[in-house]
């Protein structure tokens, strides 16, 4: 059974950014507010795998008009953005 | 943000608006984007922005749509903003009419379609020229975002800040202006401190100067003539020079960028260290962050998600980033046909944005497969800095053959210019190497102390020390005010945003002001001016008072720039009716800085000179406009002649006339068509100077019969131009003589030297000291025929 708290999802989304994403960052480096999108710190290529992995790891499913600051701009937004989902499931 | 925040720090405020004003002082001093009123709106953004810092939040959004009525009523006069506002307002009603999403995007398409058929003058209104242009960069890209943004609106968004994001303040200077993320635009308005927001405006819009100016440098320093390009070197400052310019792109948005950071407005960066990028991928991510972003958020994604499923992770990128390029190619042509009023379709741009494309998909395929791989270990700094050197040294290599692709006017001009890479001596390309070599070594070295954490972080330095930004504006003014500059190096001629070399998309959309017709056009649009239904086409508004070009500008009540004048003669008094165009005219001075003013004040009470010019006349314009100056009785008829500029608007009125299917009188219409049915440029000029020499007939004569002496004089212009032609000024000379003028021809006018540094711009408008000098050479000069006209 998938643990899905905010702090389970934030987590795991921390570690994808810092293994996959931007291997020379700790995951402690994206704490829930840091801008990710706004920044420049997540491309549009490291977008398309981050939810690659969120879709796979969990059964949600996005859409293109969230992949954006409004949904996704930081660690907090995507955790809550994930948890609405599986509240919507 | 709260209240508290914004009283917090009182001296901070004040220090970031002593750099503000500074910034300012830059922008009006240094006429950056002068053509374009940058610095006419300057005085309203600094007044605005204290007015606005100082009111309480909630107003704060309903003043800055107040500062972009206010703006716009400057700049296009109380009927074209209500046009602007009008035409805005109902395409942002027809958005939110209460109908289904898809009518509704229905609708806006229609209108859109519209108003196409305005801007490409099927159906005509007057004025609308003029407006279009600035209502299309408001709502061009940025309608896109708002109804693609609108189904999926969270929160409830006020009136105030739908309408602040289409008619934002700079944008009526920037018609090429940063695609603007509706999102990015509400969520990020005061969201930090306020002051942080304001100093990163001022910092910005003092960065976006130093790029412009830097544009300027490059324009005049490296860009060659393409004409002129038949060795190695001249390639290579060719392909280079095409794509430096975008310096001046990226410092227009910052300047505008930097200008909504200032009304609190959290933007994020438009364009970052790109000339830097070491991929393709980094390259598109860093030259036009806005414009990447809105077709991420359109386009890419949308792509991405629909086809990921069914095509794999890799393959969607692909199918989205061809989209994406795809896309691109077409919204720059649909950008150019609302700004120019043309369709672009052409090889090159098909060629660019195809390679380009390639380019960035082959970079996207590494990036995704190289994640999809353990990362390798880091490598030690040197040969990191070396590795990173080559892959910035190759992208900026590969992006400057690319982009002088886009400013060829085709593929085989392309080769043409590249061809001459072979023409070159063992010295030229020891030369070359020499170049390239110390440049990598530079980068390796630069990029060495980048991954030692030795290189300062500009951006964070700027934006946290507006004393360092007051600093910089400083001494940016008194660098480039300085009166002398050694050698051959004119200051002043870095006045101006202008190039004779490659035209890319960009120059041609700014629009370089290089020919007589687009001269012509922009003054048919000037509020100074009025449309005429003669053969002048526009004329100078009676009794009118403004800003020309940052200047101030009178006319009298005759539509002349001059002082009240009576119609009847003063027994005793000499009146000479001056004819000319905008030299004449004293474009880029202030009134009473003009040298017909200057001669009427040197001459005293016994001379008057009346002020008949009119910028952008062409010698065959002025045939009409004499019927106004003989109505005073003139004695003299003085006509005032410039070689290259009187072809290029005597061409370009022909040109326009026929291609409008307006009428001309049958003898300048027979010239005309003789003009447009040549092939060969050399017997198209041929037939424009039969147009001139019909002109010069026409005015002799016609001052002779009103018993004035028809008297041309030749002015040369503070240009580098200078002497030109062919026609030559002896050419000129001859036609006026033989048509019945006396002529006079002023020399040494502007003393030794470059006769540029008393340029405004690079067509040679003369600088006030300019006006001085000919006031001085042509009073005298004209004395024996004012004697002459005084014994009779």
């Amino acid at each position: 059974m998938m643990d899905n708290t905010f702090q389970h999802i934030a987590d795991e989304v921390r570690r994808f950014l810092a293994t996959e994403v931007r291997p020379n960052r700790n995951p402690e480096f994206y704490d829930d507010d840091r801008a990710l999108i706004s920044s420049g710190l997540l491309d549009s290529v490291a977008m398309a795998r981050l939810i690659t992995f969120l879709e796979g790891s969990r059964d949600v499913e996005f859409y293109a008009h969230e992949l954006s600051v409004q949904y996704m701009d930081n660690v907090g937004m995507i955790a809550n953005t994930v948890l609405e989902k599986l509240g919507e499931a | 943000m709260t209240e508290s925040v914004d009283n917090a720090d009182r001296i901070g405020p004040v220090v970031t608006l002593v750099a503000l004003v500074m910034v300012a002082a830059a922008v009006t001093l240094l006429h950056i984007e002068e053509s374009l009123g940058l610095p006419r709106l300057m005085p309203l953004v600094v007044v605005g922005f204290v007015i606005h810092a100082l009111l309480p939040l909630k107003f704060r959004m309903w003043f800055f749509l107040l500062l972009g009525v206010v703006g716009s009523v400057l700049v296009f006069g109380p009927m074209g903003s209500a046009m602007l506002f009008g035409a805005g307002l109902t395409l942002l009603c027809a958005c939110h009419l209460p109908i289904p999403y898809k009518a509704r995007v229905g609708v806006v398409l229609s209108m859109t379609a519209g108003l196409a058929t305005l801007r490409v003058g099927w159906v005509e209104v007057p004025g609308a020229n003029a407006v279009l242009p600035i209502l299309a960069s408001m709502f061009m890209f940025r309608l896109m975002i708002y109804l693609y943004d609108l189904p999926h609106e969270r929160k409830p968004v006020p009136i105030q800040t739908r309408l602040a994001y289409f008619f934002m303040l700079p944008n009526l200077c920037f018609p090429l202006f940063p695609v603007v993320d509706f999102q990015r635009f509400i969520s990020g308005h005061y969201v930090i401190e306020a002051d942080t927001i304001h100093r990163k405006g001022v910092a910005w819009m003092l960065l976006g100067v130093t790029h412009v100016l830097a544009y300027r440098v490059v324009s005049l320093y490296l860009v060659p003539d393409a004409a002129a390009v038949e060795n190695p070197e001249h390639v290579a400052l060719y392909m280079l020079s095409g794509y430096l310019q975008y310096l001046r792109i990226s410092g227009m948005f910052h300047i505008a960028v930097g200008m909504l950071c200032l009304f609190g407005f959290n933007l994020p960066a438009t364009n970052k260290w790109f000339f830097f990028a070491s991929s393709y991928t980094e390259l598109w991510r860093r030259i036009n962050i806005y414009w990447k972003d809105f077709l991420q958020k359109t386009i890419y994604f949308p792509v991405f998600m629909r086809y990921r499923k069914k095509q794999g992770m890799e393959r969607g990128l692909v199918l989205a980033t061809i989209a994406v390029f795809v896309v691109s190619w077409a919204l720059h042509s649909w950008q150019w046909f609302w700004l120019q009023g043309e369709v672009l379709f052409t090889e090159v741009d098909l060629l660019f944005w195809g390679l380009a494309g390639a380019a960035v998909v082959v970079s996207a395929v590494v990036e995704t497969r190289r994640g999809n791989v353990p990362s390798p270990p880091p490598l030690p700094p040197l040969q990191e800095a070396i590795a990173r050197t080559r892959g910035t040294a190759l992208v900026f290599g590969l992006t400057c053959v690319l982009w002088s692709l886009w400013c060829s006017g085709s593929v085989q001009e392309w080769f043409a210019i590249l061809g001459h890479v072979w023409n070159g001596t063992p010295a030229m390309w020891a030369r070359i190497c020499g170049v390239i070599v110390a440049v990598l070594a530079a980068g390796v070295g630069l990029s060495w102390l980048d991954i030692q954490g030795r290189l300062p972080d500009f951006d964070s330095l700027l934006r946290r020390a507006p004393a360092l930004i007051g600093a910089g504006s400083a001494l940016l003014l008194l660098g480039m005010s300085a009166p002398e500059f050694p050698d051959d190096t004119s200051m002043l001629a870095l006045t101006a945003e202008s190039t004779d070399g490659p035209v890319g998309y960009y120059e041609g959309l700014i629009g370089s002001e290089e020919t007589g017709q687009q001269v012509a056009a922009a003054w048919d649009e000037q509020p100074m001016f009025e449309l005429s239904d003669d053969l002048r086409r526009h004329k100078l508004k009676a009794s009118t008072t403004g800003i020309l070009e940052g200047r101030p500008f009178q006319s009298n009540e005759h539509g002349m720039r001059d002082d009240s004048v009576s119609v009847d003669r003063t027994p005793g008094v000499v009146r000479v009716a001056l004819m000319g165009a905008s030299p004449e005219m004293g474009f880029r001075v202030a009134s009473g800085e003009e040298f017909p003013a200057l001669m009427d004040e040197d001459f005293g009470p016994s001379v008057e000179i009346l002020n008949f010019a009119v910028a952008a006349y062409s010698p065959v314009e002025n045939v009409v406009h004499l019927d106004l100056a003989l109505a005073f009785d003139p004695d003299v008829v003085l006509f005032a002649a410039h070689c290259d500029g009187d072809r290029l608007l005597t061409g370009a009125l022909l040109r326009k006339r026929v291609e409008k299917g307006q009428a001309l009188p049958p003898a300048l219409q027979r010239i005309a068509e003789d003009a447009l049915s040549q092939e060969d440029d050399e017997a198209s000029l041929e037939v424009i100077n039969q147009a001139t020499r019909l002109a010069y007939r026409r005015m002799a004569t016609a001052a002779r019969r009103h018993g004035a002496v028809p008297l041309w004089v030749y002015i040369p212009l503070p240009t580098s131009e200078e002497p030109c032609g062919p026609p030559s000024p002896d050419d000129l000379e001859g036609w006026a003589g033989n048509a019945g003028f006396d002529t006079l021809r002023l020399e040494a006018v502007y003393g030794q030297g470059d006769p540029t540094r008393f340029a405004m711009d690079k067509r040679g408008h003369p600088t006030p000291e300019a006006h001085r000098m000919i006031a001085d050479k042509l009073t005298p000069a004209l004395a024996p025929w004012i004697a002459g006209i005084r014994e009779e």
